[in-house]
């Protein structure tokens, strides 16, 4: 386990060490996330405080979902940005010198590339949301208990989704674009799943579980959600993190290298 | 003309060969429809009227926001960007034939696609959602927004051009793009009407090129003249111009200086 | 310390269609046996090497005996670990060094993968010092270990690549191809440095590469794969003393001659175009051929070559 963190800790130092290298490229990211975020945020409480209302929730409650669809978001960047990287390491062939080394490989492919830009900005969502949070009336500590609890159950569905990436990742190099697919759908999460029709709805909350990803932690902060919802909801998440796992070791199993 | 349509064929055919990358491009043009579908349908649950749109009017500005920024946003341009970074922009340039029209047919058969593209997707939307809409006010509105729709892909396209000649003074191509990027989603109407805005704001963002590439078009198709100001076109056209002597300068001078050490 | 018995491994291609929906659903395979059955044992302190030519299966070999390919059928043993279990105290004492394959951080300098693999292989302090400092005076990297390694030549970085896979000191050091693409000079340091550093630390290597330069300087054995099947597996001496039944005769002439009339053995390969003679002859018969031509020629200047290892080797591989 100190094995273990003292390699998250150095791989993250130098993670950040090379994304220092390119200063203008690192503030300008930087500066388009956090405009792309500043114009949809007051967008978000422009609509809300004219319409009052989406989906039954007030705009309080609403900002409160979309702060949390982009902490979800940002943690899972910041904690598997070298999933994006990794087709590049299988088609190299480099990824054979990471197998062969006395570590587990998502030290390195998984969680190996932390980026420090997102989580610069994943504190300043975070700090966003405790202010709204205590806006809202009638929370509970136990609420936040849960929400924070939800949160890391997105997480876990997040790190099964990536690994499942890597995996197929390591079958097949012609799908390239999984990992962009992800990030695509969980963009629908950009508001509460309520704003989807059935079936959409349920498809976005429980196939591809965006909803319980991002939509199910506010809920559960507002107490919307009942015993046997967080018993699929948790039951959901373990499943798909241990799936994703047998399919790692199944992939492996398959990896046909390069070269003769 | 013969090797301009030969060129058309050849990049229409790319799209076949890559087609996972299309299709995965179209795939996210799809869910974006779908979050800002759904998202004015839920405003509309407990409001008949929100900022002045209705219902019909506001699914009918979506949609065409959608299938219009295909027309005006989809673009190869940024390829320059690296080719001049990878110096085999040299190669295009020794090609008997002119830069600027393979660039200009390159660009018209993409987006010949994705809007072909764009069509039918939201004719399957509308086939399975079967949501009210409405008609444009009369011909002429349409002849004035197919004007202003023209301008503004000639604005996005000059646009483009000035941030991939960035490349020929740095390696930093992205980062520019993507800021651009942020930009047009935000302040383009891509997920609400500009004039929806509080009126301040709504007149400081007028004076930018935002509201001309795909935004007032549709505006206008939807509420016909009734929000809409002629000097609108003078500023379009004056963008028009700043871009294409900007975009020239840029391109003269950059050739000047182009110096290609090889990467 | 490494058991090889009866070990196979079969690729399978995807066959691509027009058809994309049906790849997808329903994909063909073709297969593609990469190894026979082939078996083999190595001992300790050996340092051996695998010659065949491209896709004979020598790389897919290294890459079961160190866990990263899976074997279809057979049986592998390393230092008494099944590889692909990927036990942690098996991998902390083997490397496998690629050439043109890469595992250092590539924008920072090469003692930052050092310290890096130091957490890895969980090397003490003293001794990780210790270690680097003899590796970085076998190597000469002194000048150039503390910049980014995206800088360094490709000589230079074999070089600190070599660093990192050897800081933990492996008991079996695999080396696929680790000349591969470099001058002839970055390549005698890479040779010599892997004799010294067996002879040092009392390891085994197991080498492939294409330069058999590289093999008849460091291996004693070899292990010659043709077609996913082992052909030889002995002595280098002998398998050059079985193939190697020629010697070749190189005369530079001062006046020409008419060869018939030489009188050589029949089955001397005879090359003519004046001004120079190559002869092709047995072994046996050198004697025979220098003298009868000596005699009969007016010559400047005379030249008699073994064949070169390459010659032989191909030619083993041809006899089967």
């Amino acid at each position: 386990m100190i094995k273990n963190l003292k390699i998250f800790w150095l791989f993250a130092t130098y993670s950040m060490k090379t994304t220092l290298q390119n200063k203008v490229g690192l503030v300008l990211f930087t500066l388009g996330k956090l405009i792309r975020f500043g114009t949809f945020f007051f967008f978000v409480f422009y609509l809300l405080s004219n319409t009052e209302l989406l989906a039954g929730y007030t705009l309080n409650q609403t900002i409160v979902f979309f702060l949390t669809y982009n902490i979800v978001d940002s943690l899972a960047q910041l904690l598997f940005r070298e999933v994006y990287r990794f087709r590049f390491l299988v088609v190299s062939g480099d990824l054979n010198t990471v197998l062969v080394k006395p570590y587990h490989p998502f030290m390195r492919i998984l969680v190996g590339g932390i980026d420090i830009m997102d989580a610069f900005i994943s504190v300043i969502y975070m700090i966003l949301v405790t202010y709204f949070i205590f806006q809202l009336p009638g929370i509970s500590w136990i609420n936040i208990l849960m929400y924070l609890l939800m949160i890391v159950n997105g997480l876990l569905i997040a790190a099964g989704f990536h690994i499942a990436v890597l995996a197929l990742g390591v079958l097949t190099t012609e799908v390239d674009h999984t990992v962009m697919i992800y990030r695509d759908m969980t963009r629908l999460a950009t508001f509460p799943v309520d704003i989807y029709k059935q079936p959409l709805q349920f498809i976005f909350t429980f196939i591809i579980p965006i909803g319980i990803m991002m939509t199910f932690p506010v809920k559960s902060l507002l107490n919307l959600l009942s015993p046997t919802i967080y018993a699929i909801c948790f039951t959901l998440s373990i499943t798909a993190f241990i799936s994703s796992i047998k399919l790692w070791d199944y992939a492996l199993k398959r990896y046909q290298s390069w070269g003769g | 003309m013969q090797k301009y349509i030969e060129l058309f064929r050849l990049t229409v055919d790319q799209y076949f060969i890559y087609r996972i990358n299309f299709l995965l491009w179209r795939f996210r043009m799809v869910l974006n429809l779908l979050i800002v579908y759904f998202l004015w349908t839920a405003v509309y649950d407990n409001t008949r009227i929100a900022f002045g749109y209705d219902k019909p009017e506001m699914i009918t500005y979506v949609l065409l926001i959608s299938i219009f920024s295909d027309l005006v946003f989809s673009s190869i341009v940024f390829e320059i960007g690296a080719e001049i970074l990878n110096g085999d922009i040299i190669n295009r340039l020794l090609r008997p034939m002119s830069f600027f029209k393979y660039l200009l047919t390159k660009e018209v058969a993409d987006k010949s696609i994705n809007v072909t593209s764009s069509l039918i997707e939201t004719t399957l939307l509308l086939l399975l959602l079967k949501p009210a809409l409405v008609a444009p006010e009369s011909a002429f509105v349409v002849v004035v927004a197919a004007v202003h729709l023209l301008l503004g892909m000639v604005m996005a396209f000059l646009i483009s051009f000035c941030l991939s000649m960035i490349a020929f003074w740095s390696a930093e191509v992205w980062a520019p793009r993507f800021i651009y990027f942020v930009l047009v989603t935000m302040l383009a109407g891509n997920y609400f009407p500009l004039n929806i805005l509080p009126a301040p704001i709504y007149s400081v963002i007028q004076l930018s090129p935002f509201p001309y590439f795909v935004f007032l078009p549709a505006q206008l198709l939807v509420q016909g003249f009734s929000n809409y100001n002629p000097v609108s076109i003078v500023i379009q056209l004056f963008w028009v111009g700043i871009l294409y002597v900007a975009a020239s300068k840029l391109w003269q001078k950059g050739m000047r200086e182009y110096s290609f050490y090889g990467r | 310390m490494i058991t090889v018995k009866n070990l196979r491994k079969i690729y399978k291609t995807p066959i691509k269609t027009d058809n994309t929906l049906k790849d997808f659903f329903d994909r063909q395979y073709k297969e593609h046996t990469a190894l026979h059955d082939i078996s083999f044992e190595i001992e300790q302190n050996e340092l051996i090497g695998f010659i065949g030519p491209n896709g004979a299966g020598k790389t897919t070999t290294m890459k079961i005996m160190t866990g990263i390919l899976y074997p279809t059928a057979g049986e592998v043993q390393v230092l008494g670990y099944t590889p692909f279990d990927k036990k942690h105290e098996f991998l902390k004492q083997i490397a496998f060094v690629m050439g043109q394959k890469n595992q250092m951080l590539w924008e920072l300098p090469a003692t930052d993968t050092y310290k890096l693999n130091k957490e890895i292989y969980e090397i003490p302090d003293a001794k990780y010092k210790k270690t680097l400092g003899e590796l970085t005076d076998l190597l000469e990297v002194g000048s150039f270990i503390d910049r980014p390694v995206k800088t360094l030549s490709l000589g230079q970085r074999m070089r600190v690549e070599l660093i990192a896979s050897l800081i933990h000191s492996p008991k079996v050091l695999f080396l696929d191809e680790p000349t591969i693409g470099l001058d002839i000079f970055a390549q005698t340091t890479i040779i010599n440095f892997i004799k010294e550093y067996q002879k040092q630390y009392k390891s085994t290597v197991i080498l492939t590469s294409h330069y058999m330069q590289d093999v008849q300087r460091l291996a004693k054995r070899v292990i010659l794969i043709d077609h996913g099947g082992i052909i030889y597996d002995g002595a280098l001496k002998e398998l050059v003393e079985k193939h190697s039944s020629l010697k070749r005769i190189q005369v530079m002439l001062n006046s020409e001659i008419d060869v018939q009339k030489l009188k050589l053995p029949a089955d001397t390969q005879i090359e003519y175009q004046y001004p120079q003679l190559r002869l092709t002859v047995k072994k046996d018969q050198i004697e025979e051929v220098i003298q009868k031509t000596l005699s009969h020629v007016d010559y400047d200047d005379i030249t008699i070559e073994n064949e070169t290892l390459e010659e032989v080797i191909k030619k083993s591989f041809k006899q089967e």
